[in-house]
């Protein structure tokens, strides 16, 4: 998710080109839509009788109910969160600070790693923990994709739901303190990386 | 080259010799023609060429990261997550100490740059952009940051460093004196056309314009002269150092004017006109007062004798061979 979202949300934040909103809104979309129609999405489009999954069935791969799978739904609604962020930060650096690099003699990479990524680099790393929340809590998706096979594709959101479900009151209490305490350290260190920020670039 | 913008095109020839200043007002398309230059925007037809290496032309646009120039940025762009080395390092083709050295700023190679006065950023974003060995060094209004205290030091030693160094540079500013420190040739720009183009001295000597004069801080009155008098518009007279006839432009610096309450009986000066002070403005050891379409430089002290402020009648006067005429091109309205 990183090492593709990055690059291309540097593109998108750095330039323009006919169809952009339209690229941008469907990136977007698996946010805004309703996490078991995204699984059911992802389903119809890998799932055995798919739009895809006669050609990966036919090179022996299957997607659905595997971890691959869980990964697949995680990324592909938590993944736009960090795209977004990313975007934002790298618009937010001074288009100056690239101008000047490039005037020094810098190509598209050296001003990529070495400009662009240090500068945007807080921005980028508060996104990629809120996708990385997003993704732990991920549950429509996966369940719709994935399904929960223990010691599998059994998330801990799903188990909890399960050991509720199962009457386990005490287990899916201790499965959903569990959770808090991972989103609230999360919560906790994107706020740091956020002020860390401010206090490193803030000009005099 | 040419490039269009909201109001109107950037559209000139000029040929870069000396080191030379592009100076205009605010909007006038100075640094656009200086992105121009470094490539950082894309004209929309002409040529741009460079020590004989074509940069821009039908079917040729060098990258700006190989035009081989040093661009120093209105707010210097100093990368904020690296120290002064750190910057002047960062595609450095010369030695970064010594460039640093010949800045006089080597002391400050580990310090932070937001820890940096205004005048050390600029020695900074100097040294980063000197340390590529470009071939030219483009400076888009390197004083403009700065406050008005520290300016003129901070120009005399801009002007020092780019003596020292031998590099061509085109600068962007619109202040006239700064122009005349830090290059030989000044471009007077105007909506993205050249207005006037020579040494600070041409341009202060024979503007060919109101708005070159203005620039250059030296009064122009338009008038229609016959021999040694000059008739303006509301039938004053102004006598002239040198006969002419037709329409002209009487030009007076500020400094030959003197300012009294009174017009004065026993004195040389020919010309005297009586006006109301419009404007007093105190820049150092100089006092600026707007009398009518005139501008008389005095010294602050003589303000304060005088008891001159805005609404007081003054007569402004000057020597015949004080004045300059120069025709007037756009000639045949008076």
């Amino acid at each position: 998710m990183l090492i593709v979202g990055t690059p291309v949300a540097y593109r998108l934040a750095t330039t323009r080109f006919r169809g952009k909103t339209l690229l941008v809104t469907l990136f977007e979309l698996p946010l805004v839509l309703p996490p078991a129609v995204a699984g059911l999405g992802l389903f119809a489009a890998f799932g055995r009788t798919g739009l895809l999954g006669g050609q990966l069935d036919a090179l022996g791969i299957q997607l659905p109910f595997t971890a691959a799978a869980v990964v697949m739904a995680m990324t592909f609604v938590a993944g736009p969160l960090y795209l977004r962020q990313a975007q934002a930060s790298f618009a937010a650096v001074d288009r100056d600070l690239l101008a000047a690099a490039r005037t020094l003699g810098a190509g598209p990479w050296k001003r990529f790693f070495q400009v662009a990524i240090p500068l945007a680099g807080p921005g980028l790393g508060a996104g990629a923990a809120l996708a990385w929340a997003r993704a732990v809590g991920e549950f429509g998706a996966t369940i719709m994709f994935a399904g929960s096979l223990e010691g599998v594709t059994q998330t801990a959101p799903i188990a909890t739901y399960l050991q509720f479900e199962q009457g386990d009151f005490g287990t899916a209490l201790a499965l959903g303190a569990m959770l808090i305490a991972l989103s609230g350290i999360v919560l906790v260190a994107v706020k740091l990386i956020i002020r860390g920020r401010t206090l490193r670039f803030e000009p005099t | 080259m040419i490039f269009p913008l909201r109001h109107f095109a950037v559209d000139v020839a000029l040929d870069v010799a000396a080191p030379t200043a592009l100076v205009g007002p605010s909007g006038a398309g100075k640094s656009t023609m200086l992105r121009l230059i470094a490539g950082l925007l894309r004209p929309a037809g002409g040529e741009i060429t460079c020590n004989g290496e074509t940069w821009f032309g039908p079917g040729i646009d060098v990258p700006v990261e190989r035009r081989r120039i040093g661009f120093v940025f209105q707010d210097y762009a100093l990368f904020p997550h690296k120290n002064v080395i750190g910057n002047v390092a960062f595609e450095a083709r010369r030695d970064p100490d010594e460039t640093l050295r010949q800045l006089g700023i080597e002391h400050l190679a580990h310090a932070r740059t937001r820890d940096l006065s205004g005048g050390e950023r600029q020695r900074v974003a100097v040294a980063r952009a000197l340390a590529t060995d470009p071939q030219l060094l483009l400076l888009d209004e390197p004083l403009a940051a700065l406050d008005p205290g520290t300016r003129s030091s901070v120009a005399a030693e801009l002007a020092a460093v780019l003596e020292r160094t031998q590099v061509p540079t085109i600068t962007v500013t619109h202040s006239y004196e700064e122009a005349t420190m830090l290059a030989e040739q000044v471009v007077v720009i105007d909506r993205g056309r050249i207005v006037q183009s020579g040494t600070g001295a041409e341009l202060l000597h024979s503007p060919a314009s109101r708005f070159v004069a203005d620039f250059a801080g030296v009064n122009y009155v338009a008038g229609f002269a016959e021999g040694p008098v000059v008739h303006l518009p509301d039938g004053t007279l102004i006598h002239v150092g040198d006969a002419a006839d037709g329409p002209v432009a009487v030009l007076v610096a500020p400094w030959e004017i003197t300012l009294s309450l009174t017009p004065p009986t026993d004195t040389s000066a020919l010309n005297h006109l009586e006006g109301l002070v419009e404007r007093v403005s105190v820049q150092g050891n100089r006092a600026r007062v707007g009398v009518g379409a005139l501008t008389a430089e005095v010294t602050p002290g003589s303000v304060e004798r005088l008891g001159i402020r805005p609404g007081v009648k003054v007569v402004a006067s000057w020597k015949a061979t004080s004045t300059r005429v120069v025709p007037r091109p756009d000639g045949a309205h008076r």
